[in-house]
Order: C-alpha cells, then structure tokens, then sequence
C-alpha cells in the first residue's frame, strides 16, 4: 500500500508537471506562430491595398478628374448605386466598419452581384447551414 | 403414455437449454440495469448516441453471454475427421494426446466479441477523436492561447483520483483507469482502460458516459460555489478573429510537439489533430464530412454495444464497481474545480479580464461543458455570452485529457 501510495504521488505531480508543460510549450508556439502569420498578412495586405489604391488613383485622375475632386469635397460618401435599398446599403456599412474598424474604410459604391447560385450550390449551402 | 414422457424430456431439454436454466441471478440484475439505461437514453435523452448501443450491448450479453464469447478449438480426432472428410486436404493445427492425434478446428466466436477487438486494440476510440477533430473548430483556442491553462488545470482531477482509487484498494493501473474519468472524455476513458484495466472497461465506460450526460447537473452548483457574483458577471473582450494559415498550421504544430514530448498520447492526439487538418485544409471535403458522420456514427455504433458486452453480471455488480462510480464522480467534481480555481487565479491576473467560469470548460465534455458555463453567466448576467471564450479551454480539455493519458500510459502501461 505505501509502495502504491508513493508511486500515486509520484503521477500526481509527474503528471501535472507534464501536462502544464507541454500545454504552456503549446501556448508559446501558438502565440509566436499566430504572431508571425498576422504580422505577415498584414505586410501582403497593406502592399496589396497600397498597389490598388495606387492604380485606382492613377485610373481616377486619367479619365474623370473633376469627379474626385467633387468626391473628396462631399463628407459623406455616395454608396447608394441607386439599385440597392437604404437600409442594406445601412447593414453593409456597418458590418465593414465592425470588420475593419471604424472610419479606416471608405466604400465607393455598391453593387448587386449578378452571379447567382446554380441549383447545386444552393443545395449545398442548404445543407451546411441546415443545422444552425 | 411414452409419446407424453418424451413431450416431457423435450420440454425440459428445451428449458436447459434456454437461457432460463444458464442464467445466473446477477445477469438478470443486469438485464433490469440496462432497461434503466435505455429508459435514461431514451426519455431523459441522456447522452442517448452512446448510452442506448451500451445499454443494448449489456442487455444482449446478459441474456445470451455466448454472443460475447471468443472462437474456440474443437479437438476431433484426425481418424474420425478424415472418415467423415474423405479426399478433403486437411491444414488445421495438430494436438497429440495420451499418443492418439486430434485435430484443432476452430470454431467461430459471438459478433461482439468480434466487435470488441476494436476496443481491445485500441482501435475505436483514436477514430471517434478522428470524426471529433473533424468536428471541432480551435478557432477560439488558437485566438486565446491562455485557454491551454484551463484545459490543462481541469486535468488535474485525474491525477488526485489516481491517489484516492489507490487509497481505496484499487491496484496503480485499475487506479489510472478510474482516475481518468475526470477527463470527462469517454473514448479517452474507454482507450486507456483498454490498454490498463481491460476488465473495469464496463463500469468506467458507463459511469464517464453517465458524467458526462449529468455535467448540467453536477457543475453549476461547484461553480457556485467556487465564484462571487462579481466575478460571474464578468464580460469578456470579443475575440479576435482567426486566418485559415493559423488554423491550418495548429493541428500540424500540435501533433509535432505532443507527438515529440508524449509518443503515449500520439494516436489520440494525431487522429484529433487529422482530423481538424482535414476540416479546415478544406480540400479534402469528402472525407471531412465521412468522418465526421458516417465513419463516427458507425464506430459509435461498435464501440457502445461492446463497451456494453462487457458488463456482465459478474463483472459489473461487485464492491468495486460502486468504488470506481464513486470515484468517478469525485474525479469530475475536482477537474471543474481545479478549473474553476484557475480561472479565478486567471481572473486576478488579467486584473479582471476572464470570467473564472470558463475554466469549469476544461473538462472535455465538448460542447456540454461550454454551453454550462454560458448558461451560468446569463443567469447572473443576461447580456453575457461565455459560449465562445469557453470553447477555448473546452477544446484545450481534449487536447490535455489525451496528454494526461499518455502520460498515464507511458508511466503505468
């Protein structure tokens, strides 16, 4: 019994040991690795932002350049193409904001997507989501 | 008057034969157990997806023990075999006894018992973490790190239940079998009994399952107990969000370094981990979906009915099997407070920040165990939603109930 009992306390603090390490080891590299895969997608995002904002700009002053200046002079964008309700154009806004932060964004123009689901697809979209 | 003596000696070779004349008390016991079991899956609808196969597994067993029992050889002597055989070309196995030469023909077992070599093997439950790890999004793990602490915290249950089994007689492996309940984990329950105390299989099955059904009724009140109302009001801070790189690279981080550290605890872990690399891959949508549905469902299927064809009567009702529900019970209560008392620890650290009632979460017990701790903190705080910030010690309780197995097996096995 006491052999037993001894060989309990020796798992019992083996066990913690090792179980909080190789969970606080795991909590490192998760947090180096998340880190590192952030930092760089935000290196791509802001190069890939930066290129198009660059040529949208370069497109702008080529064909239209008293529109942008009329733009830029209004305080609140047009977002509203005329095909879409107020109160979508309204939710759209707000869930870009909440994904990009508020006033980092700035959304030129609205537009209902012509593509619509084949027969499948929204089989398969009913499928998936039957659940929830 | 011979036709009525001979419907007589029928009558009683038929009695004999039946299960009337073979059974003993304790099967019938048994029998009434089961229709408990299925009452419970199918009216209280407690944990009904594996409560009714173990409950029909232990009913069969108990009327028809033969349907359990493995292939035998019969021994027929080679000169009567090759009479009633001629021209066959025999291979069976040879016995020579007392100079006269038989044959070793053998003879087929019962369908559970060749159901049961799954679990014998350590086959079933590595392909339910499969379908599990498939299932599961570490999205708010991988978000929230810190929830690893939780997970790992809820895990020390197990370790303080091995002492206390030891304490009440049990042998270091039937004590490492019952103390792994507290994972609240059935196929790590049921994988490492297999491999430690392949006869308690029975009783530790039905009493993890039987937790993990009641983790509604047996946490809220520990939670209680162990917080103030300030700190269950608690809001925490949304998370962030995840890319699909990082969800893609977590499985792969973490099958290395358990697998690295913890070679026991490689099979659960790497099949949990395979299958969340298949989800979130999202090239291999097919057989993401099989192991998720038909392939859990069909090892679901096997691994309860013969879980269940172990608990035969003189199996199940003995001293010992009140000891391991008891001890059962004790190791749950203790992970949801060690997990409880860490999150508290958490909360002072963060100067408030985490609301200590998802460390409860760190029992397995997916996604039971979150949705407790959710619904405790509406209750304070009915604007408060836990769900998602519990789901991160909830999956971590997977990942650390499989390593607390490995380091079970590697140090008892």
């Amino acid at each position: 019994m006491l052999e037993n009992l001894k060989l309990g306390l020796i798992i019992l603090l083996t066990g913690i040991v090792i179980v909080f390490t190789v969970l606080i080891l795991l909590i490192g590299i998760i947090k180096l690795y998340s880190s590192l895969v952030v930092s760089i997608q935000q290196t791509i995002d802001e190069k890939k932002h930066k290129k198009a904002e660059n040529e949208s700009k370069k497109a702008e002053a080529a064909v239209k350049p008293e529109i942008v200046e009329t733009a830029a002079a209004e305080p609140e964008p047009p977002v509203d193409d005329g095909t879409v309700p107020g109160e979508i154009v309204a939710a759209i806004a707000a869930a870009v904001e909440v994904i990009f932060g508020e006033g980092s964004v700035k959304i030129k123009s609205i537009k209902k997507s012509s593509k619509r689901r084949s027969v499948w697809k929204s089989a398969g979209v009913a499928e998936n989501t039957r659940s929830f | 008057m011979e036709i009525l003596s001979k419907l007589w000696e029928s009558i009683l070779g038929i009695i004999a034969d039946s299960a009337f004349g073979a059974l003993d008390w304790r099967n019938y016991v048994m029998i009434l157990i089961s229709f408990l079991l299925i009452y419970l899956a199918i009216h209280k609808q407690y944990e009904p997806l594996v409560l009714l196969p173990i409950a029909v597994g232990m009913l069969l067993v108990n009327l028809c023990p033969g349907i359990a029992l493995g292939g035998k050889s019969e021994l027929i002597p080679v000169d009567v075999y090759k009479a009633q055989h001629p021209g066959e070309i025999v291979t069976y196995a040879k016995t020579v006894l007392d100079g006269v030469e038989y044959y070793n023909k053998p003879t087929s077992g019962g369908l559970l018992y060749y159901l049961y070599q799954g679990v014998k093997h350590g086959i079933y439950p590595p392909l339910i973490f499969l379908g599990i790890g498939a299932m599961t999004d570490f999205g708010p793990l991988i978000s929230n790190p810190k929830s690893f602490i939780l997970g790992a915290a809820a895990q020390i249950g197990i370790f303080i239940t091995f002492i206390g089994a030891i304490l009440l007689g049990f042998s270091p492996t039937e004590a490492g079998a019952i103390g792994i309940i507290g994972g609240a984990d059935g196929p790590t329950a049921i994988y490492v009994t297999s491999k430690l105390a392949e006869s308690l299989l029975g009783p530790i099955a039905v009493a993890a399952y039987s937790y993990m059904a009641l983790v509604p009724i047996i946490q809220p009140p520990i939670m209680r107990l162990l917080t103030t109302k300030e700190e269950r009001k608690i809001k925490m801070t949304q998370l962030r969000q995840v890319s699909k790189l990082e969800k893609i690279l977590f499985p792969i981080i973490v099958t290395v370094i358990v697998a690295l550290l913890l070679p026991d605890a490689t099979t659960l872990v790497g099949m949990l981990m395979f299958g969340n690399l298949m989800k979130e891959s999202g090239v291999v949508d097919r057989i993401a979906k099989t192991a998720q549905n038909e392939l859990m469902n069909i090892i679901t299927i096997f691994l309860g009915i013969s879980v269940g064809s172990t608990a035969t009567g003189t199996v199940f009702l003995t001293p010992k099997t009140l000891g391991i529900i008891a001890l059962g019970l004790f190791a749950f209560c203790m992970g949801t407070a060690c997990g409880v008392l860490f999150g508290k620890i958490m909360c002072k650290a963060t100067g408030g920040k985490v609301n200590p009632l998802i460390g409860s979460a760190g029992v397995s017990a997916v996604p039971m165990a979150a949705r407790v701790s959710q619904k405790v903190g509406q209750e304070e705080n009915p604007s408060n939603f836990l769900l998602m910030h519990a789901m991160g010690p909830n999956v971590a309780g997977v990942v650390g109930s499989a390593v607390a197995a490995g380091v079970l097996l590697s140090i008892l096995g």
